[in-house]
């Protein structure tokens, strides 16, 4: 990375700051690796050219694709057997269980499967048939589910998407927005909303943290600089970085927080803006349900930068977003008394 | 600074040093070069608060309500083109040249605004002024372009180039919209922009202790020791003044029952109001017996519709809004929102106009006033803001 330019750049040396730096850069990296190779590989196929024509059902697709939501898995019987199904059959998964969301699972796995199960019971069997012998999944065997997917299966619906992704490009400001509502208290939303909490949201930020001296805490919230360092990496290539320096200004109320920001300057000039905000507020008339709205406005110096733009800014929020429903997830105690949750 | 401004820089000053009060009257001594003033009464500084009062108001109406006004009734007349110009450039000269004991009556912004209500018009006033009065159009356009940073000629006076609110960049407002709309018996208007100074700082202008810059405004309450989150109150009374003529006579101070309501929190504070002429206020007597000097034909009689009590300011009611703006941390938007009519034919033919014209003389006197207010605090910024309150 070049030195930051010294003309327009408000301090030739970054001035000191409250940084938090991942404990498991490590382990980060590698997420983040995978994080971007995922997402550029959907998009433009493999760095050595090859695209891909496989059927997302076909591959390893809770993988491969971005994380997805229980309500998009049941769409997919094709997946969700082949996800059931070994769990079932090695016991990993424990197949007494009669609670209304695993049955619709297995009903909705053997949904399209030769003759449609008329209960639960016939679906039970049919799934358990269909792992030993399609799949040759035996007792013995050993199934590792990916616990993420997992928890998604078997979570009540922690996570509508009430709205669509809506991108817009304008005048090369390409602007990203997610609405979802998540089932979480508000007082346990609050605090992940806080920018200096956001190293949580990903493993894009390698550091981040207000610059000590030019912020101050009001007792609803805080405001002042805030600075990141935001990376790419695909595959073992570090693509760009972005060493940002942001105004921020964190705000809550009993029944609302907010984080607004927009961009001071970037260490390499590298950005002409960067703006948004994420807010969280209660839903009237839901208990324990918050309504998340992010909005991210991008535009970058470099035009290739700004081809790239919009889809920066939509992994971010689409990872920030999967970040918090894994939060979620965390937090639900009915999730917490299930296997998956204690081994996580 | 050019000749032609040390020239009435001079003036003023020589003005200055004969004693006289800072007034718009001054416009009209310099202008009328020794015309001799039949009308009656004595100038006070009210008078000339009216007066400038009224300027504004009939360059917000524009010159082609000149005709359309009602000529019958002068209590609420418009003021003619000619010194319109003159008092605008007399109080620019005197906002931008420090003249010892010297002070404008008004905000400075509020100059600009008639400026800025003025400048589809330069060429006419240009024409009336070579038929009447000395022509000051030369410096009116000085005083535009330094005002707003674009020369008047350039400049487009008709269309979507032209904003019915400019810019204000020395008050961060900046995007601002103005609409209207006309219903059969009430007129609403709502001007919306982005100000660019932080929430805290100017907040403060929805509580009607702060209104004091605004020209409509007068009599406010007294600001409580504490303020707390939510607040309901009726003020009562609380006076209205009307623009029209140049005289402040008692009649034009309409006493109004303010019924409002104010919530506060960290992401927005919100007034909502509404507000009546109280009928048998402290000012309502019979117009008949209120001298109107505002008359010029002194043969005239008071019509007799308006000889008797009336009601002026009609029902109002409305709310103003300061919040947070989503994704710009250091900016907020300002809403107002104002619907109601008036009595008056020269206001209620132009409700729209004046509506218009009250609701940006609130923003732009508001957001100058909060401003003024957050000054010794904003001296050194870290620690000013360490000092907001909740």
């Amino acid at each position: 990375m070049t030195e930051p330019a010294t003309s327009a750049c408000p301090a030739d040396t970054p001035p000191a700051s409250t940084v938090a730096v991942p404990a498991d850069a490590t382990a980060r990296a590698r997420a983040r690796i995978e994080l971007w190779n995922r997402t550029f590989r959907s998009l433009y196929g493999d760095p050595t050219g090859e695209v891909i024509h496989e059927h997302p059902d076909d591959r390893d697709a809770a993988r491969l694709r971005p994380p997805v939501t229980r309500a998009q898995l049941v769409a997919r019987p094709h997946a969700l057997r082949r996800l059931l199904a070994p769990l079932i059959v090695t016991g990993k998964l424990d197949s007494r269980r009669r609670d209304p969301d695993f049955q619709q699972l297995v009903v909705a796995a053997m949904r399209d499967y030769r003759e449609r199960p008329s209960d639960f019971r016939e679906a039970l069997a049919a799934l358990e048939e269909y792992g030993r012998s399609e799949l040759g999944v035996s007792p013995d065997d050993g199934a590792e589910p990916e616990y993420l997917d997992f928890q998604r299966l078997l979570a009540p619906e922690e996570l509508l998407r009430i709205e669509p992704a809506r991108v817009a490009q304008k005048d090369g400001v390409s602007t990203v927005s997610r609405r979802v509502r998540l089932r979480m208290p508000f007082l346990a939303l609050r605090n992940y909303l806080d920018p200096k909490n956001w190293l949580d949201w990903g493993p894009f930020f390698e550091k981040v943290g207000a610059v000590e001296g030019e912020h101050v805490n009001r007792p609803d919230g805080w405001h002042g600089t805030f600075e990141e360092l935001f990376v790419i990496d695909w595959s073992h290539f570090r693509v760009s970085s972005f060493h940002t320096f942001l105004r921020v200004d964190h705000t809550f109320d009993s029944d609302r927080v907010r984080t607004d920001y927009s961009l001071l300057y970037e260490a390499d000039h590298q950005f002409e803006e960067d703006c948004g905000f994420l807010e969280a507020r209660r839903v009237p008339g839901r208990l324990g349900w918050c309504e998340y709205y992010a909005e991210k406005s991008v535009r970058q110096r470099n035009p290739p930068g700004s081809l790239l733009a919009p889809m920066l800014a939509a992994v971010f929020l689409e990872s920030g977003l999967s970040a918090l429903e894994l939060a979620t997830i965390r937090h639900n105690a009915v999730l917490t008394s299930s296997p998956t949750a204690r081994a996580l | 600074m050019s000749s032609n401004e040390d020239g009435q820089a001079a003036k003023v000053a020589k003005v200055a040093e004969s004693g006289g009060p800072p007034s718009s009257a001054w416009a009209r001594a310099l202008a009328h070069d020794g015309r001799d003033d039949e009308r009656e009464g004595h100038d006070t500084p009210a008078d000339h608060l009216q007066e400038v009062h009224s300027i504004l108001w009939t360059a917000a109406l524009g010159l082609t309500s000149q005709r359309a006004a009602s000529q019958f009734d002068n209590r609420y007349r418009l003021i003619s083109p000619e010194l319109m110009a003159d008092a605008l450039i007399i109080l620019w000269v005197l906002q931008h040249n420090a003249i010892e004991g010297i002070t404008s009556p008004i905000r400075s912004s509020l100059v600009k605004l008639g400026l800025w209500y003025l400048q589809p018009y330069f060429d006419r006033i240009q024409y009336y002024a070579k038929e009447t009065w000395q022509d000051r159009t030369g410096e009116i356009r000085k005083a535009f372009t330094e005002s707003f940073g674009v020369d008047s000629a350039v400049f487009p006076t008709d269309g979507p180039g032209r904003p019915a609110v400019p810019a204000f960049p020395e008050l961060g407002i900046q995007d601002a919209v103005l609409t209207t709309a006309r219903y059969r018996l009430t007129t609403r208007v709502r001007v919306e922009c982005s100000v660019l100074h932080p929430y805290w700082m100017i907040r403060e202008m929805v509580y009607p202790w702060n209104w004091k810059g605004c020209l409509f405004w007068d009599e406010l309450p007294e600001e409580p020791l504490e303020v707390p989150e939510f607040l309901s109150h009726e003020v009562q009374p609380i006076v209205v003044k009307l623009p029209g003529g140049s005289w402040a006579e008692s009649n034009k101070r309409r006493d109004v029952k303010l019924k409002l309501e104010v919530v506060r929190t960290p992401f927005m504070t919100r007034i909502d109001y509404e507000a009546a002429e109280i009928r048998n206020g402290r000012h309502a007597q019979d117009d008949a017996d209120v001298p109107q000097r505002d008359r010029w034909d002194k043969e005239d009689r008071p019509d007799p519709k308006s000889s008797r009590r009336r009601v002026e300011v009609r029902d109002f009611f409305g709310f103003m809004l300061v919040e947070k703006l989503p994704g710009r941390p250091g900016a907020c938007r300002v809403v107002l929102e104002r619907e109601g009519s008036f009595g008056h034919p020269n206001h209620l033919y132009f409700s729209e106009e004046t509506m218009g014209y009250w609701v940006t003389s609130e923003l732009l006197t508001f957001v100058e006033a909060a401003l003024e207010r957050a000054k010794p605090r904003s001296g050194s910024s870290a620690k000013a803001e360490a000092e907001v309150p909740a």
